[in-house]
């Protein structure tokens, strides 16, 4: 048992109960990150779902984002216990995205420019559970914190909000992204505390 | 051979105001191994809900002594710092992970053909004052340069020790070189200004002395003068760099 | 979060190596580079730290602080030679 450091309390003094377990509220937004920040130009910015026959939908910056803008507000869960609730984003649900995407496979690894993989259960991504992001609080995604799109999955962990995504790879089981191979769980239940493997 | 590094509870024995954003702390630690010039310790900090931040922090005193100082600079955004220059208070106890490090150390003794080009940046210059002051204790006749970028008068650290070294005009005693990008004191020689390449150039050993160069400071302090010291003819890869981050 | 070098995981890593880490060179399994592993760019946050090489920027190794244990992934690097 750690040392109780006298005097050193935790970021945000709320004990809200939006919050899981052995998460502290925080009102600003750490930035956390395993590599230097990409910059992607909106002008060469592609997203694409590869699917089980290879078939690759492929969508440009506005194409994708014709498929429908919507403004959401969710709570955020980092695996390093911080969280914010009631953080405003607007994005595309990948409801529109999947409604021109045919496949068998129930498995989905996100990729990232840059090279990040995190993987997640179609059916957590759909029915209004996860958004590909354009905006975060009123303003353009910043580069460091995922512009200008990352994957949006509040239900999970954040690290599962793979930043500068660049598409979807359907796969037929569950296999281990980044993290998930480095010590984090495969699924990353906030609320069951599913943080390690 | 390096003592192994384990965890230890430190009691807060002394603090006093360095500059206007950093404080130093002198921890006693009872089962301390010691510590080599140059080698930092982790600090855990936990709050009662069991949240933890930790951080490395280098340390300003070498030796085999029981207590050991840190002299750290408030970062305004960050997790820790500011909690241990404003909030730490006289016989608080910390948990502290240490000595650690190897690579990024000074021993005395070591060839003397090679004199020694210690660069800082900011805060950067708490494990170089390590060294220097190691020097110091074991009478080490290598010859010593310090260069010190800095803000302003008011953000030297160790300015009395320094200001020591300066006056001394003997063998052993270590140059010092500043820099100040915002402010210079009363007759400084010269104006307040960024470090350059070319001032950099200036106030270094020349690569033919061949030296050990010591560079420590923000990653992007630290990044610039590795450029700039390739440029002038360094080898880069002889040169041992410590970069902090901010928090 | 920081940006940071090699230096840092000394501590984490203190656990895992008997000796010091970041003295001990590490050849990158992507480029060949061999270098000190308080060479590496470090990117750090106080539970996770993810090396990279300097060279080429490949992920050497990443330690995860899991609370009861340490996890050690050293998929980049193919030796380690640790001074004695």
């Amino acid at each position: 048992m750690a040392l109780i450091t006298r005097g050193f309390g935790a970021r945000g003094h709320q004990r809200d109960t939006r919050l899981p377990p052995g998460q502290t509220q925080v009102e600003d937004w750490p930035v956390l990150t395993a590599g230097a920040t990409p910059q992607i130009d909106p002008e060469v910015w592609e997203f694409t779902v590869t699917t089980e026959d290879g078939n690759v939908v492929r969508w440009d910056w506005d194409s994708f984002r014709a498929l429908g803008l919507e403004d959401f507000t969710v709570d955020i869960h980092c695996v390093t216990h911080w969280s914010r609730l009631g953080m405003s984003w607007r994005g595309v649900p990948l409801d529109r995205v999947f409604e021109h995407v045919e496949t068998s496979y129930d498995y989905v690894m996100a990729h990232s420019y840059g090279g990040y993989t995190t993987n997640v259960p179609l059916d957590e991504l759909l029915d209004g559970q996860a958004w590909i992001a354009f905006e975060a609080d009123g303003e353009p995604l910043e580069a460091e914190h995922g512009g200008p799109a990352r994957l949006v999955v509040p239900h999970l962990y954040f690290w599962k909000s793979a930043k500068w995504v660049s598409g979807l790879e359907m796969i037929p089981q569950d296999e281990p992204g980044f993290w998930e191979e480095r010590g984090y769980n495969l699924h990353g239940d906030p609320w069951t505390e599913e943080r390690y493997s | 051979m390096i003592p192994h590094a384990s965890w230890h509870v430190a009691t807060v024995s002394d603090t006093r105001q360095e500059t206007p954003n950093a404080r130093r702390i002198v921890l006693e630690i009872p089962d301390w191994p010691g510590n080599e010039a140059g080698q930092h310790l982790d600090i855990r900090l936990t709050a009662e809900d069991g949240y933890q931040a930790s951080r490395s922090y280098s340390i300003a005193s070498s030796g085999d002594a029981r207590s050991i100082e840190l002299a750290v600079d408030r970062v305004p955004s960050g997790e820790v710092s500011p909690f241990l220059v404003d909030d730490l208070m006289t016989g608080d106890a910390l948990e502290v992970r240490g000595p650690l490090g190897g690579w990024f150390v000074w021993r005395p003794g070591q060839s003397s053909e090679r004199p020694v080009q210690l660069i800082a940046g900011g805060s950067g210059v708490v494990p170089l004052a390590a060294m220097v002051r190691a020097h110091r204790a074991s009478a080490d006749a290598t010859p010593f340069r310090l260069l010190y970028a800095v803000r302003s008068p008011d953000d030297v650290f160790f300015r009395e020790e320094l200001a020591r070294e300066s006056d001394d005009d003997g063998p052993g005693a270590v140059r010092v070189d500043f820099v100040f990008s915002r402010r210079t004191p009363e007759g400084f020689p010269r104006p307040a200004g960024r470090l350059t390449r070319d001032l950099l150039g200036e106030l270094v050993l020349l690569p033919e002395r061949n030296p050990r160069v010591y560079v420590c400071g923000a990653t992007p302090f630290v990044e610039q003068v590795l450029s700039w010291l390739r440029e002038l003819g360094h080898e880069v890869d002889d040169v041992r760099a410590e970069r902090f981050g901010g928090s | 979060m920081q940006k940071l070098d090699g230096n840092v995981l000394a501590g984490p890593l203190s656990q895992v190596m008997a000796g010091d880490v970041t003295s001990a060179r590490a050849r990158c399994v992507y480029c060949g580079d061999v270098a000190a592993v308080a060479r590496a760019v470090v990117y750090a946050d106080g539970v996770r730290f993810v090396a990279r090489c300097r060279r080429c920027d490949g992920v050497l190794l990443t330690v995860v602080d899991a609370g009861d244990d340490m996890r050690l992934t050293m998929t980049g690097v193919t030796s380690l030679t640790l001074p004695v």
